[in-house]
């Protein structure tokens, strides 16, 4: 398959240019918009303008292509001016004048109205509160705040017409979802729409509906004036206005038996869902079922809250709202062991649910590999001599569990259609009709299929360069290129093979994933198997704490987990090394501020990314395991964050209450555990 | 302003204003789309050129400052030997690349070549610091550079 080219790269003959007019108060309604005069060629739309829809769905939720009056948050957009000269544009967006009324904005916090409830889910077993007046009760709680993609390329989407079709080129994860949105709104058959996917990099899951978004606005524009429109986000406008993880503020009260046993769990999760998160249902049950972690809690009430603000829309970014709460729960643990006085490993394994053979081998593997239960007492007993915390050396390390979830939860994922057909020619080259950018998984599905039919790699080829070539598939994420897709190449490839030498060449196969898994799962007592399959892992990370400056150094990064029958080992290493960045980024660097329901400016500017040299060095273990292979996407965002805590919690003797982390707070939690001496 | 500089071999000149980034002007003026306009702060590497022969950060140079300069983008470096010699190395080592900041990449390890044909994991690690690259990982970006160096001195020797 040709290399897809970055949708900033691509212009097309007699290029205009869009930029969004946006909302400039928080929440309010819009009066009315005064456009100032526009020079020949250059063009104003609103919702007015719209055909269709005023609206993009996804997942039973929709978000307004351009406000029509409510608005409900600072940026939304209200219209698009076009134009063949970008810098004319801009002047002239700037000059759109729009006469507001105010109204009070939706804010984020314990007390909420009842009409910003978006979602919640309570689930209970059993009667929990009677446990904490017979056992010890801990108690947590975390704020984790919002998380950038910071994309190497911003958001950008170009439309044109082409052979009397609309063709869209934009880097998605979901390319059928912007062909039914752009259907929807511009009231054209879908047959008449083509998504060219451009080159997507590293998606982080911010460019699952977004995309669809933009396409919405720059289509109707490139529609009605009747010229290729390309809306290009500048690095600043990608930042303060696409999608953010949802911040979520998370409770914990667990009562711990004298022998260690989680007797109870009751846990508090608010979720911070913006004016708009069209995925917030998947996140609340992913957040909901990850409560618990990988431990047997047989007594809990776990309520779980998703609230409207008048902040930009908020989605998942990589991790799905499991990264936030088995962070919460791993630091909440963190602080139970030693009270206890059993060690995190003997803590855990004598707490955690036997449904994976392999758990104990995790254990194994990694405590042989980092040296864990060694170091975790060494540095204990270094600490405790410490006569203040500039008397030796600053080490802690920490262990944490969970896993990622791989695939939807069955209520969406009956919603959505993965299709894919293989074609066997008759000079014996395989032809998938995918759209699969990753090279690893590529390989990996290149590997099965010659592995099933006993043909080369070089003769299997990928052919899906646009929704016309390609076969339906839902978003690529959760890793569901593995979880699904795979095991659909797989069928095609048998049913093939059962009819390649008995029929002449060529050979079609078109298969169809069916969710079958309904009754695996009782959300009420989270008994079962919500997910297709579970990633189960576990962390190690070793920290050196700089007395003097606060910062913080890694020692070492280990990483076991049950990732099933691993096909590619580099790959896998790849994949889940590749995402330690942007997964210690999420407690180190990344901080962004939510100030008046809008993101500053400055933290754009000094958004800090680790780079690849930054990194300490990781070890990836997997567990000898023959089940099918699992998804590694997300596990580092799942459990990195966590295991950086615990190991923090070990230096200073105080959990941390709040992510991301920078030197400053670093120094605060420092000197409360000093205070406290 | 009326700007000459020699661009991939030719001499042009960039009637601009001379602040601007070199970046803009080199992919809206001559078309080369290599370097890219992302953290337009110096931060990320990917809209890396070369200078007079060393990789400069094109985002954050204005253009008057490359008056009489002889600069040098990917588009034109894909075509010598040492790119050949960077490009094998690193799939060699199955260096994962997207292609966003291809440019960072390449030129940083070129610079690096042309200092030591026998480079360290320090050096390495040192010369890579200032390129923000979300797929790969610096284990694999270790084992291509000197696999790089390996080629390079293999080429060396035989010519």
């Amino acid at each position: 398959m040709k290399e897809p080219p970055f949708c900033t790269d691509i212009e097309f003959p007699h290029q205009y240019y869009g930029v969004l007019v946006r909302s400039s108060i928080q929440r309010g309604r819009l009066v009315d918009i005064i456009a100032p005069p526009l020079p020949d060629g250059y063009y104003f739309y609103t919702a007015t303008d719209i055909p269709g829809e005023n609206r993009i769905s996804a997942f039973g939720t929709s978000v307004p292509v351009f406000t029509p009056y409510e608005i409900n948050y600072f940026g939304e957009p209200v219209g698009i001016i076009v134009g063949p000269d970008l810098s004319v544009v801009y002047n002239l967006v700037s000059e759109v004048l729009l006469e507001t009324e105010k109204l009070e904005p939706f804010k984020f916090g314990e007390k909420f109205a009842a009409t910003q409830l978006v979602g919640k889910r309570i689930i209970h077993s059993g009667e929990p509160e009677l446990e904490f007046s017979e056992n010890i009760e801990f108690e947590s709680n975390t704020e984790i705040g919002a998380y950038d993609h910071q994309y190497a390329e911003p958001l950008c989407v170009n439309v044109h017409i082409k052979n009397k079709k609309l063709e869209i080129c934009t880097a998605t994860q979901w390319a059928f979802h912007v062909r039914t949105s752009v259907s929807a709104v511009l009231d054209l058959d879908s047959s008449e729409i083509i998504v060219t996917p451009t080159c997507m990099g590293e998606s982080l899951d911010g460019k699952i509906w977004f995309p669809s978004l933009l396409a919405a606005q720059a289509s109707l524009a490139a529609v009605l004036c009747k010229k290729p429109v390309k809306i290009s986000f500048t690095k600043q406008e990608d930042f303060l206005f696409s999608g953010k993880s949802a911040p979520a503020h998370i409770r914990y009260r667990s009562a711990i038996a004298p022998d260690g046993s989680i007797k109870a769990l009751v846990v508090r999760i608010l979720i911070n869902a913006g004016a708009y998160s069209p995925l917030i249902d998947e996140i609340i049950d992913r957040i909901t079922i990850a409560a618990t972690g990988l431990y047997d809690v047989k007594k809990f009430r776990i309520e779980t809250y998703a609230i409207r603000t008048s902040c930009p829309p908020m989605g998942t970014m990589a991790g799905w709202g499991e990264a936030q709460v088995l962070f919460a729960l791993e630091t909440h643990a963190a602080t139970i062991f030693p009270q206890i006085h059993l060690t995190p490993v003997e803590w855990k394994l004598f707490n955690i649910k036997k449904l994976d053979p392999h758990i104990n081998e995790l254990f194994e593997l990694i405590c042989t590999a980092s040296d864990f239960p060694r170091k975790h007492a060494a540095y204990q007993l270094l600490s405790q001599r410490r006569k203040d915390h500039r008397d030796g050396t600053l080490k802690g390390i920490g262990i944490v569990t969970g896993y990622q979830g791989n695939g939807f939860i069955g209520k969406v994922q009956k919603g959505i259609r993965y299709s894919l057909e293989v074609c066997m020619e008759t000079d014996g080259t395989l032809l998938i009709n995918l759209g699969i950018q990753s090279k690893q998984i590529q390989e990996i599905i290149k590997k099965t299929a010659s592995s099933i039919l006993g043909i080369e790699n070089n003769l299997i080829h990928f052919i899906g360069l646009d929704t016309q070539s390609m076969s339906e598939t839902g978003p690529e994420t959760l890793s569901s290129n593995i979880a699904i897709i795979l095991p659909l190449v797989e069928k095609c490839c048998n049913a093939i093979q059962k009819q390649r030498f008995r029929q002449p060449l060529p050979i079609t196969v078109k298969r169809t994933y069916r969710t079958s898994r309904t009754d695996t799962w009782d959300k009420q007592t989270l008994e079962g198997t919500p997910f297709l399959s579970m990633t189960e892992a576990v962390c190690v990370m070793e920290l050196e704490l700089d007395p003097s400056s606060y910062t913080t150094k890694i020692i070492g990064l280990w990483l076991a987990c049950n990732a099933g029958k691993v096909l590619d080992t580099n790959s896998a290493i790849t994949t889940i090394k590749k995402t330690m960045s942007p997964a210690l980024c999420r407690i180190l660097g990344e901080h962004i501020s939510i100030q008046d329901g809008r993101f500053l400016l400055k933290d754009s500017n000094q958004y800090e990314v680790l780079i690849p040299s930054q990194m300490p060095p990781i070890s990836i273990l997997f567990s000898d395991s023959q089940d099918t292979p699992k998804g590694l996407g997300t596990i580092a965002h799942n459990l990195v964050p966590a295991a950086f805590s615990s190991a923090l919690a070990q230096i200073t003797g105080k959990r941390v209450n709040s992510i991301p982390l920078n030197t400053e707070e670093i120094y605060q939690i420092f000197e409360k555990t000093e205070d406290n001496q | 302003m009326i700007i000459p500089f020699e661009l991939n071999g030719e001499m042009v000149y960039a009637d601009s204003n001379p602040g601007e980034r070199l970046v803009h002007i080199l992919r809206t003026r001559f078309h080369l789309l290599s370097p890219k306009e992302s953290c337009l702060s110096g931060r990320c590497g990917s809209c890396m050129i070369l200078m007079d022969g060393n990789p400069v950060l094109s985002c954050i140079l204005p253009v008057f400052q490359v008056r009489n300069a002889h600069l040098v983008t990917l588009e034109s470096f894909s075509l010598t030997p040492d790119y050949a010699d960077i490009k094998e190395g690193f799939e060699n080592a199955g260096v994962n690349m997207c292609g966003f900041c291809n440019a960072g990449k390449i030129f940083v390890t070129h610079a690096l070549l042309n200092q030591t044909l026998r480079p360290t994991t320090a050096e390495i690690r040192e010369q890579f610091s200032g390129i923000l690259c979300r797929c790969t990982t610096i284990d694999e970006l270790i084992s291509g550079v000197k696999k790089a160096a390996g080629i390079r001195r293999k080429r060396n020797n035989d010519e």
